[in-house]
């Protein structure tokens, strides 16, 4: 992994603009900073700008495991490239894989609703319905390590058996066979015709478009961690304006 | 068959002067043309993922990056993921130089040496 603001990773940014790119973020984390209530994410007023002039030049698209009606209360972006539940919503909509999702999230949520009784009242601890998959968030439980064993065992119980993708204090339950962030932006790329692409995420549902084995991404994470597979970094997420200025520059802009 | 010989040759020839005259003329020959507009679309990728695109062998392409090196048209860097390995990528300088050759190769290849010799081809 290489710090993307060095030598190297600033001459790959500029090279991307010298061809039809997307460029792909994660919102929580990577455009906004992670709070202890994620509904109460935002991203800065200097990167929504920046964002929105990133979006005039070049094709830029979210890419979140928040749905799309809750993207689009948090983010405005001309050409409306929000993709969400992690691929489900989005470009490539499979009104199939839709309706499949929708049912086990209703099925998820009554069978979790039967057994919560085992969190023992840890008020810190609570779903978030996405309509086509949950979150199981546990970063305002006073003991998270008990938390996140209990939700195991409640996931394990769980029919039809999810996939489980874990992020930071959270555990995201998607129906099995489903797409992933990788595959959005695959799609993504193919729908409207890019050579490559750049994706910056944060989180381990970001892994997805990492271990993609396809030399046209170009990825970058949010915080450098050893076992990612993301080929740069950004030391923190305050480091995102800077990212956008930088790629605002390099396709042509002020 | 020897006539057939005698084309090849005369082709070969007629190729190898086409890529002097547009290496002088524009900047770039043929070959690094293909090699910098396939880059383009691949930034960061192998030098064996790109001589495998172009379907050149590898001993062939180093000579070639050499040459793009040296016009500043690519940057050679370590692979952030495995410092053992090089990525490449294209420069602002190179894509001019792409841009320089597009804008001109029309005029070089309708010249009246290259017609003649590609006739028939």
């Amino acid at each position: 992994m290489k710090y993307l603001l060095s030598a190297t990773g600033l001459q790959i940014l500029e090279s991307l603009s010298f061809t039809r790119t997307l460029y792909a973020f994660d919102f929580d984390g990577t455009l906004a900073p992670i709070v202890s209530k994620p509904e109460l994410a935002q991203a800065s007023k200097e990167s929504t700008r920046l964002l929105n002039e990133l979006a005039r030049l070049a094709t830029v698209a979210i890419i979140s495991g928040r749905s799309v009606a809750d993207l689009r209360t948090r983010v405005s972006l001309p050409g409306n490239h929000l993709i969400g539940n992690h691929g489900l919503e989005g470009l490539g909509v499979r009104k199939e894989a839709v309706g499949k999702a929708e049912a086990s999230c209703r099925d998820w949520l009554g069978q979790l609703k039967n057994s919560w009784a085992a969190l023992d009242g840890d008020a810190g601890v609570f779903v978030e319905d996405k309509t086509y998959s949950l979150a199981l968030h546990y970063r305002r439980s006073r003991n998270k390590r008990r938390a996140k064993l209990e939700l195991f065992s409640l996931i394990e119980k769980l029919d039809p058996a999810p996939r489980l993708i874990l992020g930071k204090c959270v555990m995201n339950l998607l129906p099995a066979g489903g797409p992933h962030k990788g595959v959005a932006l695959l799609e993504t790329m193919m729908k409207l015709n890019l050579k490559c692409a750049f994706y910056i995420g944060d989180d381990d549902t970001d892994e997805d478009v990492f271990t993609l084995p396809d030399s046209r991404i170009i990825s970058a994470r949010v915080g450098q961690k050893k076992s990612s597979q993301a080929q740069f970094y950004l030391k923190r997420q305050s480091e995102m304006n800077r990212l956008l200025r930088i790629l605002i520059r390099a396709n042509g802009g002020k | 068959m020897d006539s057939k010989i005698a084309k090849l040759v005369r082709m070969s020839l007629a190729f190898h002067s086409l890529n002097k005259g547009a290496e002088a003329r524009l900047g770039l020959s043929l070959v690094q043309y293909h090699l910098l507009a396939t880059l383009r679309d691949m930034p960061g990728c192998s030098p064996q993922n790109l001589a495998g695109t172009v379907g050149m062998h590898p001993s062939t392409l180093t000579q070639s990056l050499k040459r793009l090196q040296r016009k500043g048209a690519i940057f050679v860097a370590e692979d952030p993921k495995d410092s053992r390995k090089k990525i490449l990528t294209m420069t602002r300088v190179g894509c001019e130089l792409l841009g320089r050759f597009s804008g001109g190769v029309d005029e070089l290849l309708s010249s009246g040496d290259y017609r003649e010799r590609l006739k028939g081809w």
